[in-house]
């Protein structure tokens, strides 16, 4: 009880001194104070560029600032209650207790080989993947549109007209149709390609046939070239596939013995031990008696 | 022995008290449901008129409705996934109820150890307080059992409709001078009973032929791709797309040309689990064979009590068990997922 008053009263103390402190100081100090910690201050301070990158490629629309906050807010307040907890009961802290906020706060880290860094990277590939599919789709569509009898829809137009349509690709393509009208088309093709690895299997093709086909004005001409260029991306494609499945069927072959080998391994081990057993000085001890 | 019959039938009983309080309340909400769900249907056409759907709030919602769309064959709109909601919060609270009332009635170990201990006061507080963990944990784990089961079958029925889209981009080529509604309803007529997208197509059907804004049709359309999820169907989609808003001059030549990159993308599958073959059949029984062929001959060797004693009391013995079991379940993943891809680039 003594301990809880003591609590109180430090609480309460401070916050006087916080009052005093404000009355009694001049208006620019005053000014400083409120611009400092407000609200919105401290949370830009949590903002991270590189989390919010990572957020936004594996599709989550939540902000990092928010969710950094999340993370500091829970491992203080986890601290504070353990501290507070300890304090009353007369208890002192140990190092275990402090594992656990700092466990908190790599779980939820944003790094690499951290759970939610991995699960994000994770969701942001299986991103890609499916945006491989709605880029098949996008060129056919964009053959379709040179395929109109009255001339055909002007690009920027083109990806705003077609954007809804996509699950993944819609907010790049509205990106892609911004960029189109502003910076004009080829910048923004380049813009959107460099979104992707580096290393895409069918992504340059993509990039060159775009910046090609809008270069030209005959309409014929274009849906001929497109036509060859789709068959080419879905053999890509197709050849892509082929030889991802055949290395992870290797790797799942090599996987699928494991199995086996182990249990031939056991019963050596097994019969091993059971001679052991049989000569009756298994460790000094005798096992089965 | 009477004892442990005596409380399976108090079980028994128990969940026929529980069943027959369901099947009374069933009718009563299956046509409260039908009248709410056209109600909310004319709803969300206003709403779409105002351009005020809010679709970031039902998370839930949409991923159960998505799930229900491939895997239920008799699939309506708002009353499916009511009906799913409805149905596994009564199965929680039944097996929660009767797992309750069962064990309130075995002579439970609590209870004699606070006897003997000599409290009474606190005794019975204390058996109702945690009385309830257990029965909460089985019914969490009942009411989740309809869910798990979904994804299963939404997974399979996800794979098998990669392949059925096959058949259907051939017999809409076939209908193409018709407009696309019709030419959809066509096709699910002709499609085989054991389909998976017969369903969906007719939803789709339904919606090219009255929908009342392009945004609507969007959605609907986006929704048909991203639940059989594969490349094709988004062409396919944005084909059938393109010939509503441009009229279905192309629409033959770009499904013949979207068919044949399908069957190349399909033989391509075919090699490769031909090359793969070998993994998969050992994943899939060859281990098994093995072990049950080896230890079998070893436990004839030994005799299988001693068998049994090294395997399950030598520390050795049960990490290579646990090694063993582990493995098998990684393999046999392993060749689930191989043995049957999408028909898809992925």
């Amino acid at each position: 009880m003594e301990k809880l008053f003591t609590l109180v009263s430090t609480i309460g103390i401070a916050y006087f001194a916080l009052l005093v402190f404000l009355s009694t100081s001049k208006s620019h100090e005053r000014d400083l104070f409120r611009k400092q910690i407000n609200v919105r201050a401290v949370m830009m301070k949590f903002q991270s560029e590189q989390f919010q990158k990572k957020l936004d490629n594996s599709g989550y629309p939540v902000e990092a600032k928010n969710i950094n906050f999340i993370r500091y807010a829970t491992a203080l307040l986890f601290l504070l209650f353990l501290f507070l907890s300890k304090y009353l009961r007369g208890t002192t802290m140990s190092l275990n207790d402090a594992l656990i906020p700092i466990g908190i706060l790599a779980f939820s880290s944003p790094l690499k080989y951290l759970p939610l860094g991995w699960f994000l990277d994770r969701k942001s590939q299986q991103n890609i993947l499916q945006k491989d599919g709605e880029i098949v789709s996008l060129l056919k569509q964009y053959q379709n549109n040179r395929l109109r009898n009255r001339g055909y829809i002007e690009f920027g137009a083109f990806c705003t007209q077609v954007a809804p349509t996509f699950e993944y690709l819609k907010n790049d393509l509205n990106e892609l149709a911004e960029k189109a009208t502003d910076d004009g088309v080829e910048e923004a093709i380049k813009h959107f390609c460099d979104k992707f690895p580096a290393d895409h299997h069918f992504m340059p093709n993509v990039r060159s046939i775009l910046l090609a086909t809008e270069s030209m004005a005959d309409s014929n001409e274009a849906i001929e070239y497109l036509k060859k260029q789709n068959t080419a991306i879905s053999k890509i494609s197709s050849d892509h596939y082929l030889k991802k499945w055949t290395r992870i069927g290797d790797w799942a072959g090599l996987i699928n013995v494991i199995p086996s080998i182990t249990t031939f391994l056991m019963i050596v081990v097994l019969s091993l031990q059971y001679i052991m057993v049989l000569k009756g000085n298994f460790n000094g001890v005798n096992l089965f008696r | 022995m009477n004892n442990i019959s005596d409380y399976v039938v108090r079980l028994l009983f128990h969940s026929l008290v529980v069943l027959g309080i369901w099947k009374c309340v069933k009718p009563l909400i299956d046509e409260q449901l039908s009248y709410l769900a056209k109600k909310r249907e004319y709803r969300k056409n206003s709403h779409h008129f105002k351009n005020s759907s809010k679709k970031n709030k039902r998370l839930i919602y949409r991923h159960l409705d998505n799930l229900m769309y491939l895997t239920q064959d008799k699939y309506e709109p708002f009353v499916s996934v009511t009906k799913f909601l409805l149905q596994s919060s009564f199965l929680l609270i039944g097996i929660f109820i009767i797992t309750l009332l069962t064990i309130q009635e075995l002579p439970s170990m609590f209870s004699s150890d606070i006897i003997f201990n000599g409290n009474l006061q606190t005794s019975n507080v204390e058996t109702i307080k945690s009385f309830w963990k257990l029965p909460m944990l089985l019914a969490i784990l009942a009411g989740s059992i309809p869910y798990i089961v979904m994804r299963y079958k939404y997974a399979k029925r996800q794979t098998k409709g990669s392949y059925d889209l096959l058949d259907v981009v051939k017999i809409f080529a076939k209908y193409t001078y018709l407009s696309v509604d019709a030419a959809l309803y066509a096709t699910s007529d002709y499609l085989m009973d054991n389909n998976v997208l017969k369903r969906p197509l007719r939803i789709l059907a339904d919606e090219f032929s009255n929908y009342s804004t392009e945004t609507m049709l969007q959605d609907e359309a986006q929704r048909f791709a991203s639940n059989v999820s594969t490349t094709f169907a988004r062409i396919f989609v944005s084909d059938l797309l393109d010939a509503e808003k441009e009229g279905n001059v192309n629409l033959n030549l770009s499904l013949l040309e979207l068919n044949d990159s399908m069957e190349q993308q399909r033989e391509t599958i075919l090699t490769v689990k031909a090359s793969n073959s070998d993994a998969i059949k050992l994943g899939l029984y060859g281990n098994f064979l093995v072990f049950v062929l080896s230890i079998g001959t070893f436990m004839l060797l030994l005799k299988p009590g001693l068998y049994f004693k090294l395997q399950f009391q030598t520390s050795i013995g049960v990490t290579f068990f646990m090694i063993i079991v582990i493995s098998f379940v990684i393999a046999l993943l392993f060749s689930i997922l191989l043995s049957k891809p999408k028909l898809d680039y992925q």
